[in-house]
């Protein structure tokens, strides 16, 4: 006899709240990480360091052009037959997302430091700063400022995108989800709960970006009634 | 382990059947996301307060849920309620009904950069709101929402991948196939990852050519944005 439990229980909660949380790890990890590494890689992008500016070039659009999906697959199958690098589930998750984010983050960065006006590099040398010096007390607070917004944006959208790394098989939202639909067989019951936690998540980050994007704006403006 | 692509060039004749399936249903869902979008951005601002709420709760409800739940909602849901769901026209639905959030968005955009005195010039020639909207406003909305629609197709080709998950045999899910068959994941992984790079850069150098081909017209006529 084939037994199958077609009810829900309290457990399921527990299931889910677990996934939740994996969900909140994923995210925020390779949130952290991938801002990080897009940050080193826009001011190598930025100074214009030969090779190594290209190679960022080439890893941004290959990365900005290529589905996640197949991402995830390549690190987490593909990685370990030709490295010895062979990472879990949810470290390949982590590692691709990561990598996914930093390359996005490249493309605001290197934006908002392209718009710091020429004239602040000329006056900044002309006080005799050194590029360290410009880049940390001129050019970057401008340029952080502009694209913490854009980022922001970014950071919100990838939350949506890491429901694909339950396809690798990290117990996430989605894959709490794929479990108990396949023992339930509910799915007008099970995908809208778990589209209405991702769609509070969503909003609730929204409501606080939007809260620093005013903040950011009050500070702004003293800046441009100077300029 | 050595690097070898012989096993991928082998079964490249497969690789390049999924291809195919994913240029089809990302050309259908452009233009099922696209047209739906349009209609998604005019009901957001018209003047029907039903339409309004129903647009702006579409657009909120699929742009903040990730689309493998709409996905799995849409393939294992529709059968419970007598529709037998096929993947790849499930697929197409439901990459077209979660585009279409995003595109209206953009699409509503242009439409708020068109300036209020074209529509009132508009009417006093005695215009109905057909063509006030056909020869006026969408012209120039469109030609602001260009690019960022580019980018928002772009972003569909890329979500075409996910559909390989409901069984559809796309350039990811044969991908998945060969990897499995030969056992050269990370070869096949990164072919079809070059692949995917191929085509979208083909599909945003068509995105710029009709922007050159439609709308550099457009950009010469005068009073676009902004009050006199």
């Amino acid at each position: 006899m084939i037994y199958q439990n077609l009810e829900f229980s309290i457990a399921d909660l527990y299931l889910l709240w677990r996934g939740l949380q994996w969900t909140l790890l994923v995210w925020s990890v390779s949130m952290a990480l991938g801002i990080g590494l897009g940050f080193v890689l826009s001011l190598i992008r930025h100074a214009r360091i030969p090779v190594l500016a290209q190679m960022v070039v080439v890893f941004v659009e290959t990365f900005r052009n290529s589905p996640l999906l197949v991402q995830l697959f390549l690190v987490f199958y593909g990685l370990p037959m030709v490295t010895p690098f062979a990472p879990g589930p949810a470290e390949a998750a982590i590692f691709t997302l990561s990598i996914n984010t930093a390359a996005f983050t490249v493309v605001n960065l290197v934006a908002a430091l392209d718009a710091i006006p020429r004239g602040q590099w000329q006056a900044a040398s002309s006080f005799g700063l050194s590029y360290r010096q410009t880049m940390l007390y001129v050019v970057l607070p401008q340029a952080i400022r502009t694209a913490i917004p854009p980022t922001m944006n970014l950071a919100i959208s990838q939350l949506q995108t890491t429901s694909l790394v339950s396809i690798i098989g990290v117990t996430d939202l989605t894959r709490s989800g794929l479990v108990l639909y396949t023992r339930t067989l509910k799915p007008f019951i099970i995908w809208p709960i778990i589209g209405l936690v991702y769609f509070i998540l969503a909003k609730v980050l929204s409501l606080l970006a939007a809260r620093v994007e005013r903040r950011l704006q009050a500070k702004n403006t003293w800046f441009e009634a100077a300029a | 382990m050595r690097i070898d692509f012989s096993p991928v060039l082998s079964r490249l004749d497969y690789l390049l059947e999924g291809l195919a399936v994913t240029v089809l249903v990302a050309v259908a869902a452009i233009f099922l996301s696209f047209a739906l979008g349009l209609l998604l951005a005019i009901c957001r601002i018209s003047r029907t307060r039903a339409l309004r709420i129903f647009a702006s709760v579409y657009i909120d409800v699929f742009r903040n849920t990730p689309f493998i739940v709409q996905l799995f909602f849409l393939y294992y849901g529709l059968p419970e309620i007598g529709i037998p769901t096929d993947p790849m026209p499930t697929g197409i639905l439901a990459l077209s009904l979660a585009c279409a959030a995003g595109n209206a968005e953009i699409i509503r955009a242009g439409i708020e950069t068109v300036s209020k005195g074209i529509v009132d010039a508009g009417r006093s020639f005695g215009m109905s709101g057909y063509q006030i909207y056909r020869y006026l406003i969408l012209p120039n909305a469109l030609r602001i929402s260009w690019r960022p629609l580019g980018n928002a197709f772009v972003n569909l080709v890329l979500t075409t991948s996910v559909l390989s998950t409901i069984t559809v045999n796309d350039l990811a899910g044969n991908a998945a196939n060969v990897s499995a068959e030969t056992f050269k994941p990370f070869e096949v992984y990164l072919t079809v990852l070059v692949t995917y790079c191929a085509v979208t850069f083909t599909v945003s150098g068509i995105v710029n050519s009709i922007y050159a081909l439609l709308f550099s017209r457009v950009a010469e006529r005068p009073v676009m944005r902004g009050h006199a």
